[in-house]
Parts: structure tokens; C-alpha cells; sequence
């Protein structure tokens, strides 16, 4: 019996608690909005209040995720798992995808997603460390770290709005994408067939979740440039 | 694996490829890849400061078979340390754009039809012989310098006038006025080492994470490294710059002079004020009846009673800023144990109390001591890559002459003519037209005072930048006896209506010299052939200039009778008026070691040609060493720094207005701005730029990678002026001003969010042309509009019927 009151007690403190904090937030919802019906507040940045947030929704990135919630928990595979086996096919898959997204080899590439327009540490929630979701791979990044991304990496799509036709076309033709490293001899470490300016860190394309068809079969080893050889021509170093 | 997995696995990853396409249904389609690739080897690299922006990087340049086919970092440059922005990473597309222009085209009964080079010289020549009273040059700050000293040369040494004028005009003159007022000579005594020790940066009106985001990244990656630096952003709208501040504040527009008097009087009421750098190195000044740049001399007395009404309670009534952050702002900088380095650039220049504003933020560093010490330091911040180099520096403007010196001065005109060998008398002494002038009489008809009818724009697109296109610059299209003739790479809003348009080469399509933002002077060879005919600015400046000789114009003879732009090579002239020859003989090398002849009065000094091309640039004062090297100078008028200061003084402003070798510190009053927001236009109309685009997007809107992020202008609103109105995000809207109205969709918290009652568009889409509606009242010293501040109003669009 006497759980059963406490256990109504306990009801009541929290209905009570949950609707005072409902209509507390409900008025800071009026007050806030009263107040920024005057131009140029007296504050320095507020922070986005309830309305601003539910009128902010999911982020325009909610889509990628939102449903694949078991697929967010699959764990990268280890660094000694074995890597499956991996086809010209594949390679050719990714080198084509990755061109798409580049304007020439060595140039930064292109956003492939929105981007959360005035942000400035969202980038890194996934790319810091990088990670796989529902299928999609957000590499970390390969060099090291810069905070202000967008300075070089441009989205693929711009404001809202009516679509407008481009100005004119372009007819730069941009240095290739790398193909495959050379062999010295059946079975030796393949050079590195691409630049590696601001590429510190070859397990953000080559690592655990690096994509089939480019990825290492020895992820566990970490000092890649002990056998596989840069390209003083393709860094363009003198 | 046998056969039937690796089917199923193929299947799998196909269908998790198109899953993974289809689920980016929301943006445009992917991105194509752009085919056929050039071969990886054998590309030649070489240096050049980037096209675009004022910061002045260094890129590589990847040559193959003539054609650019990449692009990198400089790891060697200073400014930029192998890193790049969006637009430098992309600087080499900007050449090929499908729609070059590759011959002159002459306007024939309404028609732009091709000439030849040589009759297209022959037009100019001859129009200009029969009236050069009534011809112009409008150059920019893309100018290379020795275009921009040959264009000031033909102007003040060959036709004997001052009518040439410079699109930075539009961006930095106030910038170049609020030097002139405190220092007495221009540009920056820091530079960009500054932002390597600075605690604390503060950006008034400023985008740098867009604008500038290789000197903005240089402080943000301090603190990612662990360093603590200290944001501080002032702004009358959030942006991506206030994304990553510590503090703020947004303003009233306009209202900027009360918070640098606000920080000022409290650091003189309590004291907190640097005394000793005051009373050793500065002077107090105030405007004076006359309005003169250099006001009148007022004591610190004065000065305190000037800013009295200036307290916090105050300051926030008029400005909107809380009274506790003035507080905060006056408390930083009355700390001598921090470095505070402020960075601005358009936003306190495009006003129209934009050289007060810029005193004003110059006497709050001098009057609390925060100059002259790595990391101390106003320093302005310059939008185009040569708006310092050429514009400033080399003078092509209508009052000013190379290297600091101007033509109301009787000894600085005999200076340059004698390096010229000119007659005695040859330069005026009266001032030209300023821009907005030049405009204003060029659209206005001949026999009602319009006394500019051949007009000739080179690197630059007035028909799109110039506020209030409308009036100064449409009605000239529509009066037959004016004659615009434009030198551009891609037809523009500019060239769209000209009587004759001249294809130019572009960057690395020719030699150039750049200077950039902190004093740096940067050299490139060309490296690739221009498409078609198109040929280089200083080419067709040369050439024009020669057929003047040929047909007689007397100025283009020195006063031994020969040819004013003589180019010798072993003693030997060349006619490098002759296309042909052009290339016989660097004519960058020429013009640029005759020019730094100039530059010693003023003390900035720049080095022989030759010492450009092994550098990645070098900040003047560049002054040859006992050992025949060549020191630049990173701190101005800081002893062992700069040569210039005497031993044992510290600091020492030597070309001091007062001639004691003190700066002004400047009070100037907080005034309302000529158009505020009322009943019927209840909006602020701010117009600016954006990170993936330059100036008029000429070039970045023909690079698919910056135009797919961002395609075209928008308006952005607050959310509460949106869900007011009734309008969403991406809807179209019509927005008016008094002087005209477009119709641009809404963007909410889009790449900035400004308060409620503030709307902002950038100026890049030529489609959508904002300056139809901006103002052209301007700054009184500068002669600079103001095209951050107008009011406005939206509506939604009606229905369609």
C-alpha cells in the first residue's frame, strides 16, 4: 500500500514538474519572441530559443541518418579484421566517383551533401574522426586539422530558390585522377601514384573504412611512406 | 569467394550506390566528372599570387601542353603557407570559360561586330587626338602595376589631365583617407605576422571566414592548435565569421562611431589609456569647420570634453550594443598584457562616414598603446589583388601621382616630371573627376556639363558595381555622342552595350606584378597563351599611346622629342606598340624600375624588378643592404623593424601631418547616415560579397564548382520578418528601394542571419543586379558610396493572374 503512494506521489511530482516546466518554456517562448520583434536586441549572439530550434528541424543532413539508426551503431571493423577481397571494378567505382568530385587531382573536393549554411564546427561532429552511415563513408580528413572548412571544400548546391542556368561552360580540363602505383617488381609496395600534398593521414582513404577496391590490406601497419614511395613530380616539389 | 557471393556483392554494392545517389535527391544532380583528364606527369609548375582577392596568396600554377591543368598551395608563399581557399583552388579555371572574348568588336549600326587590332587602335587613337580633354581611363585594382602606371602615364604625362580613376575608389578609399588623416601616408604599418601573435582579434563590419579566410584560418588554426586567441566580432548581422567568435555584437547600422567613442571614453575616464605611448608619440584632432581631411588640432582636454556623452549607458541607447560589452571591449583594450590586433574592410570603408570611422578605430590602438608590437596592430584589409599595389601606390587616381605623391603639389609634379623628362608644367594641378564624378558626367548629355565622352574601362565591370546603376552609368548607353570602350576576358554587364570591346589576356596569360594588403609586391611570368586575339591591358595602352605619337599628340613626346614610352634592350629601342615584338623585351621590367623611382619619397621603397622574380613577394619599404641584399620591412614605423625610425625612438611616425613625428588620435561624432528606414521603406538594405565568388562574379560564375555552390542572389531575412511577412524560405520576393526593385528569393538563416528590420543581398549575380537599388551618397573625403546602408521594403509577389 504504501508503495502504491508513493509511487502516486511520485506521478503527481512529476506531472506537476513536467507542466510547470512545459509553461515555463511555453513563456520564455512568448518573451523571446516579443523581444525580438525589436530590431538589434540589447545582447550579445542568444542562443537559438525553443522555436528557433523546432523551426531550425532536423538539420538538412536529418535524411542521411534518421533511418538508419542500427546501421549508425555497426562498428568500423578492426584493425586486424580481414579486409575482403577487392576488385578492378571497384577501384575503377571509386576513382570515377572521385573524380566527379574534384576539379583536377589535388584540388579540394566538392561537398557532396548540404551543409549546414553559417555553421562552422559541424563538419567535424563526423569528418573529425570519421565514420560510416547508412551506407554513406564521411572520411576523416586526410590532412590536418583546419576549422574553417567550407574555406576550401565548396557544397554542390546553393540557396533556395529557382533553379538558374549556368553563365557559360567551362572548358578547363584538369589534371587525371592517379590510376595505380607502380611495381618494381611483381609483388613489391606500389609507389604512391597520386600527390600527397595535405594528405597526412593515408588511412582517410585507405583505412578500415576506406572503400573497397582502395583499401589496405594491412591497416594496422601506420608508416606508410616506409614502403610505398612518394612522387617528388606529383607533389610538385623541385 | 565463389562466383554467386561475388555477384551478390556486386548487386549489393550497386544498389547501395544508387540507394546512396537517390537519397541526395535535395540537391542538384551529381556533380559530372570532368572528361577527359589531362595525363598526371609532366606538368611544369611555376609561381603567381592568385588572381582574386587583396590577401595576396601564392599559388603554383600546373602547366601541361599550355594549358593550366592544376593548382597548389605555395608551401613557400608567407601569406598563405600552401593552403588556399575555394576560389584559389580553382583560380585556373577562371581562363577558360566557353565564352571568352577572343577579338575587338566595334559597334556598327547597333551590332558588335569584329575589327582588327589594328583598326580598333586606330578608333581610339583618333578619338582621343580630336578631344583628350573629354577622355578617361577607369582602371581597377586588378590592374597589374605596370598597366596601371603605363594607363597613369598616357592620362597625366601624355594628355597633360587627371582624368583617370580607379574601382577601388568604390572599396578602399576611405581606408586610404583615415590613413592619410592619422599617420599622414597610407597603408598599413602592420601585417599579417600580426595574426600570429594577436590574444585578442577583433573584426568591425568584417567576413573574414568568407572574404579572407586564409588570414582568418591563420587565427583559427592558432586555437585548434591550443593557442588561446580571443574573437571578438562587431557586425550588424551574424555571419560565418560570428560562427566561430567569442563575442557578437551586432550594431545599428551606421552607428559604429559610437562604439570606438565608447571604448575611447572609458579608457580617458579611467585612465586605462597607454599615457606614455600618448604623450611621446600622438596628437589630438577634431573635425573643423572647413571639413578638412586634416581638421583642426585640439588638446586632450578638448578631446576628453568631445567624448563625454559617450558612456556606456549612452553608446548602447544609440547603437544597440549592451552597455556591459563596451565595457568589456574598453577593459581589453586598456590591458597592456594583451596583443590586439582589429581587421576590417568593406564594412567601415562603404560609408559614408567611412574615413571617420577608420580614424576612429586607428586612434583607439594609439590612444590604449596597442601598435607597433607584433600582434598590436589596425590593419585594413583590401579586396582585390592589387587595389594597394596599383591603385595605392602607384596612383591611378584623379588627385594622385606614383608613390604617394599627388598632383596639387607643385614639387611632386616637377618630382615626376623629371623622371619622366617631361617639359616643366606638363602635369595639372587640377584634380580629375572622382568616380561617382566621372560617371555622373559620363551619363550626362555633352551640352549639359557631361564634359566625359570617351570613356575607356580596363579589369574592371562598372556597369555592375557601380551603385545606382540606374543614373550612373545606364543613361551613357542611350546618348550618341559618348564612346565606351572596355577591355575585359568575358562580355559583362559592362561590355554588353560598349561601342568597342578589346579581349584581354588574363593573370597568367601575360607578366604581372600584384601588391597586396600588408605592402607585399608579388611578381608572375606568363605562363600560358591567351585565347584567340586577345592581348595584354599594357599592350594596348602602349599601342594606343603610339599611334597618339604617330598622329601628332604632342604629349607623347618627352622634351627631347622622343617617344614617351621608349623601351630600350642594349641600348636599342623596341616597338613593343608592335604586337609582334611585345615579347622582344619584359615591359613589366620597363615600366616597373622606371616606377620605383618614385617610390623613395614617401619611403616606400620598392626593390629592382629582378629581386620580385625570386621572391613570393616582398613589404616595402624594400631597402638594399650593405651586403647588396634586399630587407623588406614587416612593422612600419617600429625601430628595428623599419630603417626609416631614427635609433632610440621606438616608435616614430615620421611623415606625421604635424611634422613631429606624432599621429592624430580623432574624435569624430556618431551622425545618422543620409537614408535611414522609415514608414514606407521599413527595412536596412546591406549588400556584400560571398566566399565562393569575386567581386562581379565574371570569372567565378564561369568556374562549375563555385557557381554549383552558389548560383545566384538571394535576399537574406530574419525568421521573424519571414514568418511576418508570410513568406518561406526559397520564396521569391520583390524588393524595392526609391532608386529601383528586383524580384530575389528569401533565404532564412541562410549563409548569414541579420536581425529583424535588416535584409541582405550579396552583389555578385549579374542577373540580379542589386545595385539598381543601392545609394550613391558618399563619403565627403573619400569620395567612397555607401553601399552597405539604405532603406528598403519587400513585398510578397502577386499572384499570377
Amino acid at each position: 500500500m504504501i508503495e502504491r503512494r508513493v509511487a502516486h506521489i511520485l506521478v503527481v511530482l512529476a506531472v506537476g514538474v513536467g507542466a510547470a516546466g512545459f509553461f515555463t518554456g511555453l513563456s520564455q517562448e512568448r518573451k523571446r519572441s516579443s523581444r525580438e520583434a525589436q530590431p538589434y536586441p540589447v545582447t550579445s549572439a542568444p542562443a537559438p530559443g525553443y522555436r528557433d530550434l523546432r523551426d531550425m528541424r532536423r538539420g538538412p543532413n536529418a535524411h542521411l541518418y534518421e533511418t538508419a539508426f542500427d546501421a549508425l551503431e555497426a562498428k568500423l571493423p578492426g584493425l586486424t579484421d580481414e579486409v575482403p577481397p577487392q576488385t578492378e571494378a571497384q577501384r575503377a567505382a571509386v576513382l570515377e566517383d572521385r573524380a566527379t568530385r574534384r576539379a583536377y587531382d589535388g584540388a579540394p573536393p566538392t561537398i557532396p551533401h548540404a551543409v549546414v549554411a553559417s555553421g562552422a564546427f559541424e563538419c567535424l561532429g563526423c569528418h573529425a574522426r570519421g565514420l560510416v552511415v547508412a551506407g554513406k563513408r564521411a572520411p576523416r580528413m586526410s590532412h590536418e586539422r583546419h576549422d574553417n572548412c567550407t574555406q576550401c571544400h565548396a557544397p554542390s548546391s546553393g540557396p533556395p530558390g529557382p533553379p538558374r542556368e549556368p553563365l557559360a561552360g567551362n572548358t578547363f580540363v584538369g589534371r587525371a585522377s592517379p590510376t595505380v602505383g607502380e611495381r618494381a617488381w611483381p609483388g613489391a609496395p606500389p609507389t604512391i601514384p597520386h600527390s600527397t600534398r595535405m594528405r597526412s593521414d593515408c588511412g582517410s582513404c585507405h583505412g578500415v573504412g576506406g572503400s573497397l577496391g582502395v583499401r589496405s590490406t594491412h591497416p594496422w601497419r601506420q608508416s606508410c611512406t616506409q614502403c610505398h614511395a612518394p612522387s617528388a613530380e606529383l607533389d610538385g616539389r623541385p | 569467394m565463389d562466383r554467386r557471393a561475388f555477384l551478390k556483392q556486386s548487386a549489393m554494392a550497386a544498389a547501395t550506390m544508387a540507394a546512396a545517389r537517390a537519397s541526395f535527391g535535395q540537391a542538384a544532380a551529381p556533380p559530372k566528372p570532368t572528361l577527359p583528364l589531362a595525363p598526371a606527369n609532366g606538368v611544369k609548375w611555376d609561381k603567381a599570387p592568385c588572381r582574386f582577392c587583396g590577401t595576396g596568396c601564392h599559388v603554383q600554377v600546373g602547366v601541361l601542353a599550355g594549358k593550366i591543368v592544376a593548382i597548389q598551395g605555395d608551401p613557400k608563399a608567407e601569406v598563405n603557407r600552401g593552403l588556399l581557399c575555394v576560389k584559389g583552388y580553382h583560380v585556373g579555371l577562371a581562363l577558360y570559360g566557353k565564352d571568352r572574348l577572343t577579338r575587338p568588336l566595334l559597334k556598327k549600326n547597333g551590332v558588335q561586330t569584329p575589327i582588327s587590332w589594328a583598326e580598333a587602335i586606330d578608333v581610339i587613337a583618333k578619338r582621343v587626338a580630336a578631344d583628350p580633354a573629354t577622355f578617361a581611363i577607369y582602371g581597377s585594382g586588378q590592374w597589374t602595376i605596370p598597366e596601371g602606371y603605363a594607363a597613369l602615364k598616357l592620362i597625366k604625362g601624355g594628355l597633360g589631365h587627371n582624368q583617370i580613376e580607379a574601382n577601388a575608389r568604390l572599396c578602399m578609399a576611405s581606408a586610404v583617407t583615415g590613413f592619410l588623416a592619422t599617420y599622414g601616408v597610407d597603408e598599413p604599418a602592420g601585417c599579417y605576422d600580426d595574426l600570429d601573435r594577436c590574444d585578442v582579434l577583433i573584426t568591425w563590419g568584417n567576413n573574414p571566414a568568407e572574404m579572407h579566410p586564409i588570414l582568418f584560418s591563420r587565427v583559427i588554426d592558432r586555437r585548434s592548435r591550443g593557442e588561446k586567441v580571443t574573437l571578438i566580432d562587431i557586425n550588424t548581422r551574424r555571419t560565418r565569421t560570428s560562427a566561430f567568435a567569442d563575442r557578437s555584437l551586432l550594431f545599428k547600422p551606421n552607428t559604429d562611431l559610437a562604439i570606438a567613442n565608447g571604448i575611447a571614453h572609458l579608457l580617458v575616464e579611467r585612465g586605462t589609456f597607454d599615457k606614455d605611448f600618448v604623450d611621446k608619440h600622438c596628437a589630438f584632432r577634431a573635425p573643423d569647420d572647413k571639413k578638412t581631411l586634416q581638421g583642426k588640432a585640439i588638446s586632450f582636454d578638448d578631446y576628453k570634453r568631445m567624448l563625454a556623452e559617450y558612456t556606456p549607458a549612452n553608446v548602447e541607447k544609440m547603437s544597440g550594443v549592451a552597455a556591459k560589452d563596451i565595457v568589456y571591449l574598453a577593459e581589453l583594450f586598456g590591458r597592456r598584457d594583451l596583443r590586439i590586433t582589429s581587421l576590417w574592410c568593406m564594412g567601415m570603408n562603404q560609408h559614408t562616414r567611412g574615413t571617420a570611422i577608420n580614424s576612429l578605430v586607428h586612434g583607439v590602438h594609439l590612444l590604449s598603446g596597442h601598435f607597433g608590437k607584433p600582434g598590436d596592430a589596425p590593419t585594413s584589409l583590401t579586396g582585390q589583388p592589387s587595389a594597394c599595389g596599383t591603385v595605392r601606390e602607384v596612383g591611378t587616381l584623379c588627385h594622385a601621382l606614383p608613390g604617394g605623391l599627388v598632383v596639387a603639389k607643385a614639387e611632386d609634379r616637377a618630382e615626376v616630371e623629371h623622371v619622366w623628362n617631361v617639359p616643366p608644367g606638363r602635369i595639372s594641378a587640377k584634380v580629375g573627376y572622382h568616380t561617382v564624378e566621372m560617371f555622373r558626367r559620363f551619363s550626362t548629355p555633352s551640352d549639359k556639363g557631361g564634359d566625359i565622352k570617351t570613356l575607356w574601362v580596363q579589369t574592371t565591370n562598372p556597369g555592375q558595381s557601380l551603385p545606382n546603376v540606374h543614373e550612373l552609368f545606364e543613361p551613357s548607353r542611350k546618348l550618341a555622342d559618348k564612346f565606351l570602350i572596355v577591355s575585359d576576358v568575358y562580355p559583362t554587364a559592362t561590355t554588353k552595350d560598349a561601342d568597342l570591346v578589346l579581349p584581354s589576356s588574363l593573370w597568367v596569360e601575360k607578366n604581372g606584378v600584384f601588391g597586396n594588403s600588408e605592402r607585399r609586391t608579388q611578381q608572375w611570368f606568363k605562363m600560358v597563351e591567351p585565347p584567340g586575339e586577345a592581348r595584354p591591358d599594357v599592350w594596348q595602352l602602349l599601342a594606343v599611346a603610339r599611334r597618339l605619337y604617330e598622329l601628332g599628340v604632342p604629349g607623347l613626346k618627352d622634351k627631347d622629342g622622343a617617344y614617351l614610352f621608349d623601351v630600350k634592350k642594349d641600348g636599342k629601342s623596341v616597338p613593343v606598340w608592335d604586337f609582334a615584338h611585345f615579347f622582344d623585351v619584359n615591359v613589366d621590367e620597363a615600366l616597373f624600375d622606371e616606377y620605383r623611382k618614385l617610390t623613395k619619397h614617401h619611403k616606400k621603397d620598392l626593390a629592382p624588378y629582378a629581386e620580385y622574380t625570386r621572391a613570393r613577394g616582398l613589404r616595402w619599404p624594400v631597402v638594399e643592404q650593405p651586403d647588396g641584399s634586399w630587407k623588406e620591412t614587416r612593422f612600419r614605423f617600429t625601430e628595428g623593424e623599419d630603417p626609416y625610425v631614427a635609433k632610440g625612438k621606438g616608435v616614430q611616425f615620421y611623415q606625421s601631418v604635424t611634422k613631429d613625428d606624432r599621429a592624430q588620435i580623432w574624435f569624430n561624432p556618431q551622425e545618422a547616415p543620409p537614408e535611414s528606414p522609415d514608414a514606407d521603406y521599413p527595412f536596412w538594405l546591406c549588400t556584400g560579397r560571398v566566399l565562393e565568388h569575386w567581386h562581379t562574379g565574371t570569372m567565378t560564375m564561369r568556374i562549375p564548382q563555385l557557381a554549383r555552390a552558389m548560383p545566384h542572389a538571394y535576399v537574406e531575412m530574419s525568421r521573424e520578418d519571414a514568418s511576418r511577412l508570410g513568406v518561406q524560405d526559397g520564396e521569391e520576393v520583390v524588393l524595392e528601394t526609391r532608386r529601383g526593385k528586383i524580384e530575389l528569393p528569401v533565404w532564412i538563416d541562410g549563409r548569414g542571419s541579420p536581425p529583424p528590420g535588416s535584409l541582405f543581398v550579396p552583389f555578385f549575380d549579374e542577373r540580379l543586379l542589386i545595385n539598381e537599388l543601392t545609394l550613391h551618397e558618399h563619403d565627403p573625403f573619400s569620395k567612397q558610396p555607401d553601399y552597405k546602408k539604405c532603406a528598403a521594403r519587400v513585398r510578397k509577389k502577386a499572384k499570377a493572374s
